[in-house]
């Protein structure tokens, strides 16, 4: 432990905005820019604009990724109100509360059994056939962007993978003995589990987007033609690429190119993650329900 | 566990309902199909048409009857619709089970290639290169997890197209791929079984204390600890995930499969839906706009009398049965019956209107190809769909049981 922390607690975040977790994704991703450049540079075969062409493809699938990402966190916020809805129902934990989730996960099962482009493809029939009563006012490019969003979302097994993950991770949680004794301390229980659901949230912010992000390439296959060959997303021109030409100097450099972005969107995530881990330890206590006449210390 | 098995059996019986109405339907198309090719009407394209069947038409008639025949082949030439049906299933099976070959062994592959990932970063952190097991940590997890099916992807391509003095197995090939796609979900799996490993970190280093090599201590804990609690799990997640991943790309565009190879069930289907895409490709909607119109003529004809009964003229009120060929074969029998009883002058409409819903050659090509492409669909759906519940209901769901 270096002076600077000393006095802090043991596992708090240190204060600097960006730990040394997130010193390494930021040198990686400048190395990689400037390796990208250097090939650019010195080999004949390579060209100055496919930097820029690669920097646009990466943000086109990055902003499909971000507003995907953005669309699943609001659907978890829903089925965390639906499963809010049933612990009230079912009068807390439960058999009955164990069934009802069940039976929610088990939708999401069937539904998430199903390939990505199955959904895109659905999407695109439905597209066609609304045809002219499609309200001039939306323009193409945005109902096929909420085409690629809605089959993100319904991507290969991914709301089972970390809504699964989220609802199993807080069951866990709640048998710990500080959550079991939540009514005895004045508290409930859905309080002292919102501090873990908000940190498991963002935890899986940059692996869901990073599995967002590689899946754009079944939506930029399913929606081949829609937007033009120009307009494809960063990963499905690497997977064409691998196949037509193999390890070629396109290939390298639209690889580093979204390396450094990836790893520089880490290091965000990292600033972020170590700011909230230190704002929760520092100054967030479980909600409290009001007491009445002072029971709840007399229980506590 | 009254809970578990509930939830078992309305999967299960979600599972048979979709297979029972997949297995239905293609039933009811064999049989459809085998009224009009007992009919020489059925098989040559009516002139009533003047053969504007779009650009291209016949290029692909008959591929029906070809397809039959290979059918009746296999099943020892029966013939039936019943016959058929059977030889369809079975080739499905035989599909099946090369597909559940290939994947069964690549799940365990990817939930064996994350343990040894695992326990190598720990064995670095234990040594003191900790510099070395993070940099092998932020390979995995920092880029998009798709980028590791590249290399995999390549090395395919190469052992099929590069490598000409080798002639790899089909085989071979196929696993390289599907080891490609299952890479996806090995980072996942890396972190499971690292923070498997850091749970047991305690047992370890008591362990180790025993003077027992590196090795042998990991092989142990893999033994009495990992099998049990991770490895089926992620065995059984890497198999329904390999195949959603040929699932997706054989509903767009398979890199891998070849036609004159033996096919997985996502590539047969996807090769049927080529076929299907193909057949509407050359099909103009004139069939349809004729019949409509013969059919909504029949309808008004008031002298048509006692000649149709009232089943048939409740059919025939119904012009939309031109767009479903299973029930416009069952028009066609009716009609085809009340032909002998109908008068002169209404004679000539029940005939036009025989004439114009039967079905072409391309009408039943696009029947049998689209039919087969959904059959396929809804099985393969069932396949992911059967192994990813009982992931549900055998590993998941103990937890919301516990609640």
């Amino acid at each position: 432990m270096t002076g600077r922390s000393e006095g802090r607690p043991p596992g708090l975040p240190s204060r600097r905005w960006l730990g040394r977790r997130g010193v390494a994704p930021l040198a990686a991703a400048f190395l990689a820019m400037v390796l990208a450049a250097s090939i650019v540079v010195i080999s004949p075969d390579a060209h100055a604009a496919w930097l820029w062409e690669a920097l646009q493809r990466t943000a086109r699938s990055l902003a499909q990724a971000t507003i995907a990402l953005v669309l699943f966190l609001l659907l978890v916020g829903c089925l965390i109100a639906v499963l809010k809805a049933m612990y009230a129902g079912c009068g807390g934990l439960g058999p009955r509360f164990g069934t009802a989730a069940g039976l929610l996960l088990a939708v999401i099962v069937g539904l998430n059994s199903a390939p990505i482009v199955v959904y895109v493809q659905a999407l695109r029939s439905l597209e066609r056939e609304l045809g002219d009563s499609i309200p001039a006012a939306l323009p193409l490019w945005f109902l096929h962007g909420a085409s690629v969003v809605v089959a993100l979302l319904a991507a290969n097994a991914m709301i089972y993978y970390f809504f699964g993950g989220f609802v199993s991770t807080l069951l866990q949680e709640s048998r710990k003995l500080y959550v079991a004794s939540a009514r005895f301390k004045g508290s409930t229980l859905p309080g002292y589990l919102a501090e873990r659901g908000q940190m498991y949230l963002l935890g899986i912010l940059g692996p869901l987007l990073v599995y967002l992000l590689s899946f754009t390439v079944f939506t930029d296959l399913g929606l081949k033609g829609a937007f033009g060959a120009d307009e494809t997303g960063i990963v499905q021109t690497l997977f064409q690429s691998s196949r037509e030409e193999g390890m070629s100097d396109r290939f390298v450099v639209f690889l580093l190119v979204l390396m450094s972005i990836v790893l520089l969107i880490w290091a965000g995530l990292d600033v972020a993650s170590t700011a909230l881990e230190r704002r929760f330890r520092e100054g967030r206590r479980p909600t409290r329900r009001p007491e009445k006449g002072g029971t709840a210390c007399a229980a506590g | 566990m009254r809970g578990r098995l509930t939830l078992a059996g309305l999967l299960a019986l979600a599972a048979l309902v979709a297979v029972a109405t997949a297995e239905r339907r293609l039933q009811a198309t064999f049989e459809a199909l085998s009224h009009f090719e007992e009919s020489p009407a059925g098989t040559q394209e009516p002139d009533l048409f003047d053969g504007a069947q779009g650009e291209g038409a016949g290029t692909l008639s008959g591929a029906t009857a070809r397809w039959r025949d290979e059918l009746d082949r296999s099943d020892g030439g029966g013939g039936t619709p019943a016959g058929r049906w059977r030889a369809v299933n079975g080739q499905y099976l035989r599909q099946l089970g090369l597909t559940l070959l290939l994947v069964v062994p690549v799940g365990a592959a990817l939930s064996l290639a994350a343990y040894v990932l695992a326990a190598a970063t720990e064995w670095a952190e234990r040594e003191g290169w900790g510099g070395a097991a993070r940099l092998l940590v932020a390979s995995f997890e920092a880029p998009p997890y798709i980028l590791w099916s590249i290399p995999f992807l390549m090395l395919a391509l190469w052992l099929r197209r590069d490598l000409t003095w080798f002639e790899a197995p089909y085989g071979v090939y196929l696993v390289v791929v599907f080891l490609g796609f299952g890479a996806f979900v090995v980072s996942m799996f890396f972190r499971q079984c690292r923070e498997q490993i850091r749970l047991c970190r305690p047992l370890l280093d008591s362990e180790a204390l025993t003077g027992i090599g590196e090795v042998r201590l990991f092989a142990r804990l893999f033994r009495l600890q990992i099998t049990r609690s991770v490895l089926p799990r992620q065995w059984l997640y890497g198999a329904v995930f390999v195949m959603l991943f040929d699932f997706s790309f054989c509903v767009v565009d398979p890199p891998v499969h070849e036609r004159s190879m033996p096919l997985t069930v996502f590539a047969q289907g996807y090769f049927h839906r080529l076929q299907a895409d193909d057949v509407l490709r050359t099909y103009g909607p004139d069939r349809e706009v004729r019949a409509i119109a013969d059919l909504e003529r029949l309808a008004d004809c008031e002298t048509l009398g006692p000649a149709l009964s009232q089943g048939t003229r409740a059919l025939v009120a119904r012009p939309y049965l031109a767009f479903d060929s299973r029930l416009t074969s069952a028009l066609a029998e009716e009609l085809e019956r009340a032909l002998a009883d109908c008068g002169e002058e209404t004679r000539g409409l029940v005939e036009r209107a025989l004439v114009s819903i039967r079905l072409s050659a391309v009408d039943q090509d696009a029947l049998l190809f689209g039919e087969l492409s959904r059959f396929y669909a809804w099985l393969n759906w069932c396949l992911v769909f059967v192994p990813f519940g009982a992931l549900f209901v055998l590993f998941d769901a103990r937890a919301l049981q516990d609640a």
